[in-house]
């Protein structure tokens, strides 16, 4: 197991009945599931919720040239309101993997004088992310 | 496969930097030459980091160029910095964006000193290029 192995993929189409898309040059992935405990504290006690904050996750691509398909897929969504279906799966069986509807964004695209340019994404829930295995 | 570059890539600097030094009348070597001239220049040995994205394969090259100025024959005066440095610029204009593959060169650093003889004159050039 290796935090590699988990990748980030687009619809082709935007939509569940789609062909999973590799975005290409993928860097480190934080998925974030979004129910933090919060925890209320009273004179005379104290009480832990489970919050529901929604499912995001970021993570950070390189940048092709020229561009590649699943990076495409990010920008064309990126410039139409965000609205894509991604899955993030490992290609080991047994794996996690989480799929559903999101909005997505390109947060930054960095093009530093010493290395080379670097996109952050980011995906937040826009329906109901499923968690399931490979 | 990263590591399979390392081969192109030197060939690819040694014609760069040969070709800047063929005006100098300076040879280029990647090892230590026997009875060395007076002037020289010696690719360095190479190192790969890793620098891979998760779906693909990659390597951070180091490139590490050296010019060197001696005294040849009966004389054991140091030849001074003058001419090193004057190496050192002329290699740099050669590579400093020189390409290969999808990379393209990064400058590090330079470093001139005396060599442990103490007559020997040394310019070191660093470069690092992602493959």
């Amino acid at each position: 197991m290796s935090g590699k192995d988990y990748m980030v993929y687009l619809k082709d189409d935007g939509l569940v009945g789609g062909v999973d898309t590799l975005i290409e040059d993928q860097g480190d992935l934080t998925i974030r599931p979004g129910k933090p405990l919060e925890r209320t504290n009273y004179k005379d006690g104290s009480k832990t919720a489970q919050g529901n904050d929604g499912w995001s996750a970021s993570f950070n691509t390189g940048l092709r040239e020229p561009v590649g398909t699943g990076q495409q897929l990010v920008f064309d969504a990126f410039d139409n309101g965000g609205d894509q279906y991604m899955v993030i799966k490992s290609l080991t069986s047994g794996a996690i993997k989480y799929s559903g509807p999101i909005k997505l964004s390109v947060e930054e695209i960095a093009h530093p004088v010493t290395g080379e340019p670097a996109l952050q994404i980011e995906m937040s829930e826009d329906g109901t992310i499923i968690r399931g295995t490979t | 496969m990263t590591v399979s570059d390392a081969w192109p890539l030197q060939q690819t600097v040694y014609s760069a930097v040969a070709g800047a030094m063929a005006a100098e009348g300076v040879e280029v070597f990647d090892h230590v030459p026997t009875n060395p001239p007076a002037e020289y220049v010696r690719l360095e040995g190479s190192n790969i980091d890793d620098n891979s994205w998760k779906d693909t394969e990659r390597g951070r090259h180091s490139v590490v160029i050296s010019a060197f100025t001696r005294p040849v024959g009966t004389s054991v005066s140091s030849v001074g910095q003058s001419r090193v440095k004057a190496l050192c610029g002329l290699i740099h204009d050669a590579v400093k964006d020189l390409r290969h593959g999808k990379g393209r060169m990064q400058f590090e650093f330079m470093n001139v000193e005396s060599d442990n003889d103490g007559v020997t004159s040394m310019g070191m050039l660093r470069y690092t290029i992602i493959l």
